[in-house]
């Protein structure tokens, strides 16, 4: 971190923001108390997936978009099948559905520990970073062990539907290239059984610390399913009173660029009052969906004395936890429900068209749209990642947190805006890699 | 000396120019027919796989590339002191110029960065020994350098000398 001040003004540089994925920066400038701006400045040159996709077959789509992300490539393959699917019209039968629901869950489950037990408990706990955590006790180095044994019950969802456990290889457009094994997944099933107690203690143990408020008046925004928490199907709603279908989405949203950002900005259209920031990821899924969580989940946030709505998103750690344990048990209840049918595909003829989805990404709504020729050849393709999305309402946190920070040492205020940009689980590789933090105060 | 067993012998890599080293020089141990059966072989492809991988073993051998200076090729073998945690001993800097990411992306954590957290967590093997080769270019898509290739073989011999308890725990340095 290098410091620089004189009477008037002051910077702060951090050149090595820890526990993030992608490559930023992030300055706010101060006069004296006022906040005079904030910039989340994403700075890594732009990926061109969607330039990448063109030409290629939708067949391809799948394995492609699993690229942009090491973390969470199950997202990118499903936004992608669904909008494809969308318009060669392919209608998924139950048990190919019941998979792919299977194989979110395991996604959700090793992105949201990872982000859980590495990333952000040791802000909560005073640590520099999960290894300081894990030799500070051993109740710690229990609490991580539980967690890297949590997050490989992921990752084995992930391997045993998916083919292996990072970009996974099993996806297609029509469901599956085969289905998994049945002792695979009775094996899965053994270990997904401690995972479920292990996630109820992990709830539990986040519950227990304490949370900086930092509340607000939050415009949510995620996916609402008939009768399920959501993941891969359903319309878009808000607090705000948005209800709108896949189709409707250009119409009420729009992304914009920033001179600071390679990512692009998303805000809602026409905002009243505002630049049109909004949060997607598990606060919105979890105040928008109360009533589609299992009983389970219900009892664990209960217990562990949730208030609802959660506008704290300091507390997105415990929500977090929450939705672990809710893909656990319901990876569960897949597993034990599971038939396979007669093949893991449903065939199709390519068509030309227009077709989008949206699906709940570990970090929040994933949208994807793609325009095909008639042999099934991809024209044009649109990707609004989480991120991307996030970006505005993390800038909005750090304008009120930062009047907090003027009197703090340089350390700690960095320290402090890291903590808070970590309530995100920013995956800037999705939208890009790193941050470097800065503070100007004039 | 006889390791303990079971023997975890993992290579560390990506598909990247020399980065693959690890990988490559598992896969020409995993077509030897003469390994004791308590040898387990496997690739992984960063921290976090790694400690995916140590469930109960006797003892660790990894293998992955470095950048610590030398000449490509170089191979460099190091051994884990449970007591300075990788950070004092005389190979402290040749651990922290093994292959992968810096502590604290998320997308994975370095080969040192794992072995110090498995140790803090109580899961490291008894014993861990390194073999770390020099590489010369890990740009993506890019080949395995002539360099690193041709010193594979001897560090594969090294490997097996770890495991037969006849290594003299030498270093050697290309060029």
């Amino acid at each position: 971190m290098n410091m620089e001040s004189t009477a008037t003004s002051r910077t702060i540089t951090v050149n090595a923001l820890a526990r993030v994925e992608g490559e930023g920066a992030f300055t706010i400038r101060m006069r004296g108390d006022d906040v005079e701006g904030v910039e989340l400045r994403i700075y890594e040159p732009p990926r061109f997936y969607e330039a990448f996709l063109r030409g290629r077959s939708a067949m391809e789509a799948p394995d492609i978009t699993a690229r942009i992300c090491g973390i969470c490539p199950v997202a990118y393959q499903m936004s992608s099948v669904h909008a494809l699917e969308r318009i060669f019209g392919v209608r998924m039968p139950d048990d190919l559905r019941a998979l792919r629901r299977l194989l979110y869950c395991g996604e959700w489950v090793e992105s949201h520990t990872l982000h859980v037990y590495m990333l952000h408990a040791p802000d909560f706990l005073g640590f520099p970073g999960a290894l300081e955590l894990a030799k500070s006790s051993a109740a710690s180095a229990a609490a991580v062990r539980r967690g890297l044994r949590l997050k490989k019950a992921g990752n084995q969802i992930v391997q045993v539907v998916g083919g292996r456990e990072v970009h996974p290889i099993n996806v297609r457009v029509g469901g599956f290239y085969r289905y998994p094994r049945t002792d695979d997944l009775a094996a899965l099933a053994e270990e997904l059984k401690w995972a479920r107690d292990a996630a109820i203690e992990t709830v539990a143990w986040t519950a227990g610390f304490q949370f900086p408020d930092l509340a607000d008046d939050y415009c949510f925004v995620s996916m609402r399913h008939a009768d399920e928490y959501p993941m891969n199907e359903g319309r878009l709603v808000s607090n705000t009173g948005l209800d709108i279908s896949v189709d409707e989405f250009t119409e009420h949203f729009e992304e914009h660029h920033v001179a600071h950002s390679n990512a692009l900005h998303a805000r809602i259209k026409n905002a009243e009052g505002g630049a049109g920031s909004y949060l997607v990821g598990p606060l919105a899924r979890w105040n928008l969906n109360q009533d589609r969580l299992p009983e389970v989940v219900r009892q664990a946030a209960n217990d562990a004395g949730l208030e609802f709505p959660v506008r704290n998103p300091f507390k997105s750690i415990v929500v977090r936890s929450l939705e672990i344990l809710l893909a656990i048990d319901e990876a569960l209840r897949i597993i034990d429900d599971f038939r396979p049918g007669a093949q893991p595909h449903v065939d199709f003829e390519p068509k030309a068209g227009m077709g989008c989805a949206f699906t709940e990404a570990p970090r929040g709504m994933l949208y994807h749209r793609y325009e095909t020729d008639s042999q099934g050849m991809i024209r044009e393709a649109v990707i609004v990642p989480p991120t991307s999305q996030n970006q505005p309402r993390i800038e909005d946190d750090l304008r009120r947190l930062a009047p907090r920070l003027v009197n703090l040492p340089e350390e700690q205020a960095a320290m402090q805006a890291e903590f808070a940009i970590r309530n995100y689980d920013p995956c800037i590789s999705c939208a890009t890699h790193f941050l470097r933090f800065k503070v100007e105060r004039r | 000396m006889r390791l303990p067993a079971p023997v975890r012998i993992l290579g560390v890599g990506s598909p990247h120019g020399d980065d693959r080293a690890g990988w490559v020089a598992v896969g020409k141990l995993q077509r030897l027919t003469s390994l004791p059966p308590e040898v387990a072989i496997g690739a992984v492809d960063g921290g976090q796989r790694l400690l995916d991988s140590l469930d109960g073993a006797g003892t660790l051998i990894l293998i992955d590339a470095m950048c610590s200076g030398r000449p490509a090729g170089s191979v460099v073998r190091m051994e884990w002191r449970a007591s300075d945690n990788g950070n004092n001993g005389p190979n402290a800097q040749d651990f922290d110029s093994l292959g992968g990411l810096r502590f604290g992306s998320t997308h994975d954590l370095g080969p040192a960065a794992a072995l110090r957290l498995a140790e803090a967590l109580g899961i490291l093997p008894p014993v861990v020994v390194v073999f770390g080769i020099e590489l010369a270019t890990h740009d993506p898509g890019t080949e395995i350098s002539a360099e690193v290739e041709s010193a594979l073989p001897a560090l594969v011999d090294d490997v097996l000398a770890e495991i037969r308890g006849t290594s003299d725990a030498r270093q050697r340095i290309a060029g």
